[in-house]
């Protein structure tokens, strides 16, 4: 059932831009959300959510935990590292390495500079 | 209570007012005995998440910039935080409440008011005049720049002139390009933006790498924090930083402050006695403490009023092809101040400045779509990620005495009063608004943009905490003057954004730490 859902959250498949998504089911995600709908307080969104029919109307009638519950897929599936390298980012924290960028090209600004100042006293 | 050893001068609170007026006061006197109480402790860069790889969700829960989610998701033990109730205002205030204050968690972008900003009275009718003007604080933002260390370009016409940057400005990338090139298009001012962001190494910092999320706190100090610029040379000229010191209470006796009451982290309460107070607990923090201790002059004193935001909307442009991600300080690119003086044609007085930034996390921009699950928001994640590109639109904010922070009659955690905000969007600002979100639709027009998506008045975009302890000539409608001294008990002074009796369109870090070390200046003169 957690796969299932799973999958229902975030199908993964070919998407936009080249994008390839895992499933997720292929994740951490389904053990995310057995773990969350395990706990007493999620009971009632388990129990709606055992059958999987009616998903949107689940979101409807328990909105407060079923955000909680797409809260924790989301954070299961987009922190994955083969989530992250299928939407073209790197899987390593964004310290000590950062990022590399175009350096600043001074040249953009001259018809800038060609302005009178502007500011009023 | 026990009574401490008296001190000369008493901080409240280690951001960036009360770190420059450290600064500045022990360097412009000899022999005098200073003291900062921090309600925090100092940073632990090692705990940063930036390290890990949980940092965006880390960047929801324990390390969002609002401190009702810290709390909510657990809290974080590097923040000291206190609830606020902010339910009746849709911006919802951020801040941070250790050594550092919010230049822990801010992102460093570091502009200055115009000279205008100091006279919206005289020059528009509205809101009022600085008891002084641009050119008196001048060379205390030239100060606090090379203090906190300020990368940038001189030479922007839509600001008086400035002495040369110390550190060439942050890269723009590809997205910065493609948006300096649509405003030379339109004919828009833009300008690199000055940051309190190093783009060369300096003594024990080092530079920026492009990470990212500066939000998250800089492990290799590159932004500008109090805790690794002023904090180190006001601790060796003698001030010292007493951490986990909450204070709940500015004791005062005949219209003077003779101490603070605060506990430390044994809760004990202890009276600290101190010839002169300084408060620089931010715009929510410091009327919280002063309205706890009684300072307001009655119903109609201004403390606690007029609390300004900055009230911005988001329009995000979505493009066929990538741009650079989630790469570069997500708050420091390029703005524009075409529009930041008045033209009463445009529908509204004063004016908005234009920023644009970088993208968020994967997982951010995952989570905030709506809906954010099923087929459809996924393909939505793939167009947008790397695809896109904010345009920020923040307003002027002008002072209203409806919009307030107020205490209730319990007792919060740390010892002081439960605190709440009320705050409305005005006529003006909702048209300033609506103005920046056409002039964007215009920019992502000209920039060939796929689609836009607007977010007006995003709920956790509070960074800016100004206005509630106004300055001003008259008493009546003022609570410190020129010099920050209360009008209430002249030996407190107000050392933060809530001294601010007008906000500009800009971000305000660059005029608190101007306006501390002036502040200093004139407490060293009559006492040093």
């Amino acid at each position: 059932m957690h796969e299932s859902l799973a999958d229902a959250l975030i199908p993964g498949g070919p998407l936009p831009n080249g994008v390839v998504a895992p499933a997720g089911s292929m994740t951490l995600v389904p053990a995310r959300l057995a773990a969350l709908l395990a706990m007493p307080e999620m009971a009632a969104l388990a129990a709606e959510l055992e059958y999987l029919g009616d998903i949107a109307g689940v979101e409807r009638r328990q909105p407060k935990a079923f955000a909680r519950l797409v809260a924790a897929a989301l954070t299961a599936y987009y922190e994955a590292p083969q989530v992250l390298a299928a939407f073209g980012w790197p899987a390593t924290p964004p310290h000590p390495g950062g990022y590399p960028l175009e350096p600043f090209d001074s040249t953009l600004l001259e018809p800038v500079r060609r302005r009178e100042a502007f500011w009023r006293r | 209570m026990q009574r401490l050893d008296p001190v000369d001068v008493l901080i409240v609170g280690s951001g960036m007012g009360g770190a420059a007026f450290a600064w500045r006061l022990a360097q412009k006197t000899k022999g005098l005995r200073i003291l900062c109480l921090e309600r925090g402790g100092w940073a632990d860069r090692a705990q940063f998440p930036l390290w890990r790889s949980d940092w965006q969700s880390a960047a929801l829960g324990p390390w969002a910039t609002s401190p009702n989610l810290r709390l909510a998701a657990g809290g974080n033990p590097q923040s000291a935080d206190y609830p606020i109730d902010d339910g009746a205002s849709p911006v919802k205030p951020l801040l941070w409440c250790g050594v550092g204050g919010s230049t822990i968690n801010w992102n460093a972008h570091f502009p200055r008011l115009r000279p205008s900003d100091f006279r919206t009275r005289s020059l528009d009718g509205v809101g009022d005049d600085w008891p002084f003007g641009y050119d008196d604080l001048a060379p205390y933002y030239d100060l606090n720049d090379h203090m906190m260390g300020v990368s940038g370009l001189a030479g922007d016409p839509a600001n008086p002139e400035r002495p040369a940057r110390e550190y060439p400005p942050l890269p723009l990338g590809r997205a910065g390009r493609r948006a300096g090139e649509v405003f030379n298009d339109l004919g828009w001012h833009w300008w690199p933006v000055d940051a309190a962001i190093l783009t060369r190494p300096r003594e024990g910092r080092g530079a920026c790498t492009q990470c990212g999320p500066c939000q998250l706190g800089c492990i290799p100090c590159a932004k500008a924090s109090t805790d690794v610029t002023y904090w180190p040379e006001a601790i060796a000229a003698g001030v010292e930083l007493r951490t986990r010191s909450i204070v709940t209470q500015v004791v005062v006796e005949a219209g003077r402050a003779t101490g603070v009451v605060y506990s430390g982290s044994d809760d004990r309460e202890v009276f600290q006695p101190a010839a002169h107070v300084v408060v620089s607990a931010n715009g929510i923090g410091t009327p919280r403490l002063l309205l706890a201790s009684g300072l307001a002059r009655g119903p109609d004193d201004p403390l606690g009023k007029n609390l300004m935001f900055h009230p911005v909307a988001y329009v995000r442009g979505i493009f066929a092809d990538a741009l650079d991600g989630p790469a570069g300080p997500v708050g420091c690119m390029l703005a524009s101040h075409e529009f930041a003086e008045t033209d009463r044609d445009r529908g509204f007085v004063r004016g908005v400045q234009f920023q644009v930034g970088r993208e968020n996390g994967l997982l951010a921009q995952a989570a905030r779509l709506s809906p954010n699950w099923g087929a459809s928001a996924q393909a939505a994640v793939a167009a947008e990620f790397r695809h896109s590109l904010p345009f920020l639109i923040m307003t002027e904010d002008l002072p209203e005495a409806a919009n307030r922070v107020r205490i209730g009659e319990k007792l919060a955690a740390d010892g002081l009063p439960d605190v709440a905000i009320d705050y409305r969007v005005s006529r003006n600002t909702s048209a300033m608004l609506d103005f920046g979100i056409a002039r964007a639709a215009e920019f992502f027009k000209a920039a060939g943009a796929v689609r836009t998506v607007e977010a007006r008045l995003p709920p956790y975009t509070g960074w800016h905490l100004l206005g509630t302890a106004r300055m001003g000539s008259d008493p009546a409608t003022s609570v410190v003057d020129g010099r920050g001294r209360m009008h209430a008990a002249p030996n407190i002074t107000i050392c933060d954004g809530s001294v601010m009796p007008t906000v500009g369109c800009v971000n305000p870090t660059s005029t608190i730490g101007a306006l501390a070390l002036k502040f200093a200046d004139a407490l060293a003169q009559e006492i040093g």
